[in-house]
């Protein structure tokens, strides 16, 4: 899940939690959704992996991949 | 007048037909100016019913006929208007029936900001009438793009800038640079072929083109018409960040949005994993705090339907208590009811005793009876020596009649 849509259901079960029309069984198994979103959500920012990347043209003309070196210097 | 007759070789004169001398003149021109630049402000425009477009060059001294053939108007970056000030690129000719020389064009180019700002705004307007303008139509960006596709020159603070703040922002981001020149005549289709490059990975989902600052010349390449319908075609959301002081660009008004600069688009496309991580700590706050409540709320439910909740016992009890009551009040009734009729009874008791003849006896009258016991009304009822009974008050008495006295 993407983390935006991961946020977004996160806001809708704190939202429904807020009501107070919910059976509590339902309650708990939506604050547990809640907690695994929000651990999703804790793995996408710590998971995902800097690089920087250019396109540039070989001697046949053809685009290559290559790493881009880049510091912030 | 003999002597200028027509032709005449004598008087050694060498005289053209109109048409002769037209021709010559023709052919001078077009050797002498075979292709040529000429510099000038437009005048008396006006487009032919077959798709020519006639107009003059001027200066203060001259004026110059021109014509731009419907087969070379694709090449008009702009739409001529009167007064515009141009360099047009063509070769001069001469219009034999007409007697006309003019000047072919083939190109026109604009010249100073005034044109420049022309061109703009028809083909602003051109795009607008299309559509392509309307907000409706931009496309909001990726919340966190898995890349960025970047279109910018390696060289310049453009791509520095763009990468350093995008990078402190989000320092596990991925980018994909597609290199092109931006400025000069080939960069509107170099940066045509990245739109279509970049776009066609998939995991490309944002597209930025950046540009540091530069003069409306620098930014002519951002005007164009090809590059304007490329972003509004690309499948992937495109922002624009040419940085630049004067008004804005074709490329900023059709990118679905616009930077100020490539810092303001880094801002844009790249979320910052510091506040994102902050939000979702809010976020976790709020959902313990919303079970909690949800639990306290719960809990106050529970205590209220305990309180109305009754002991089954109490409830015997109760009803028996009701019973009870309903019994006595039942039973006082009923007494109540009894005692009436009792003493209604006693008083029909009276009434009929007042009524009995046995009352009348007791005030001292009496009955007399035949021993068939039938009540003697009138004398004539008996006979002589008849044995009747009489009923007193106390006892009876039986006697015989000595005599009857009918009245």
């Amino acid at each position: 899940m993407r983390y935006e849509e991961a946020l977004k259901r996160l806001e809708a079960i704190v939202h429904e939690l807020e009501e107070n029309d919910l059976p509590l069984e339902e309650a708990l198994k939506r604050y547990e959704e809640g907690v695994k979103l929000v651990r999703h959500c804790e793995k996408l920012l710590n998971e995902a992996q800097k690089k920087i990347e250019v396109l540039l043209k070989d001697a046949e003309g053809h685009l290559v991949r290559q790493e881009y070196p880049f510091t912030e210097e | 007048m003999e002597a200028l007759a027509r032709g005449n070789p004598k008087n050694n004169r060498r005289v053209f037909t109109v048409s002769e001398l037209t021709k010559e003149l023709k052919s001078l021109l077009e050797l002498k100016f075979p292709f040529i630049w000429v510099e000038g402000e437009i005048s008396n425009s006006k487009s032919s019913a077959n798709g020519h477009l006639y107009f003059s060059l001027k200066d203060e001294g001259a004026v110059l006929k021109a014509v731009m053939f419907r087969s070379f108007r694709p090449n008009l970056p702009f739409k001529l208007e009167d007064g515009l000030h141009v360099l047009c690129f063509g070769r001069l000719s001469l219009y034999e029936p007409r007697g006309e020389y003019q000047l072919i064009v083939q190109q026109v180019e604009p010249i100073g900001y005034g044109a420049f700002r022309l061109a703009l705004e028809q083909l602003q307007k051109k795009l607008a009438a299309e559509g392509l303008l309307d907000e409706a139509r931009k496309r909001p960006l990726p919340f966190w793009p898995r890349v960025i596709g970047l279109i910018t020159s390696l060289h310049g603070a453009a791509i520095h800038d763009f990468l350093r703040v995008g990078f402190f922002r989000n320092p596990k981001a991925r980018v994909l640079i597609y290199p092109v020149r931006v400025q000069g005549e080939e960069a509107p289709q170099e940066i045509i072929e990245a739109i279509h490059v970049l776009s066609s990975f998939s995991e490309v989902e944002v597209l930025v083109i950046a540009r540091g600052g530069g003069s409306f010349e620098d930014l002519l390449p951002f005007n164009h018409e090809g590059l304007a319908r490329a972003i509004a075609t690309s499948p992937v959301p495109v922002v624009s960040a040419v940085g630049h002081e004067i008004d804005v660009t074709i490329c900023d008004l059709v990118a679905d949005a616009r930077a100020p600069t490539p810092t303001a688009a880094a801002e844009m496309v790249f979320p910052s994993l510091n506040e994102l991580a902050y939000e979702l700590g809010l976020k976790l706050r709020a959902l313990n705090r919303t079970l909690r409540e949800k639990l306290l709320r719960e809990e106050q439910k529970l205590n209220q339907l305990k309180r109305r909740l009754k002991d089954p016992r109490q409830k015997i009890k109760e009803s028996q208590e009701k019973v009870h009551l309903l019994k006595r009040r039942l039973d006082v009734s009923f007494l109540r009811r009894l005692e009436d009729k009792q003493n209604k009874l006693f008083s029909l008791i009276k009434q009929l005793e007042s009524l009995s003849p046995l009352a009348v006896l007791a005030r001292g009258y009496s009955i007399v009876r035949k021993s068939s016991g039938q009540v003697i009304k009138e004398a004539q009822e008996v006979l002589p020596g008849e044995e009747l009974d009489i009923l007193l008050h106390q006892g009876k008495l039986r006697v015989k009649v000595k005599e009857v006295f009918c009245e």
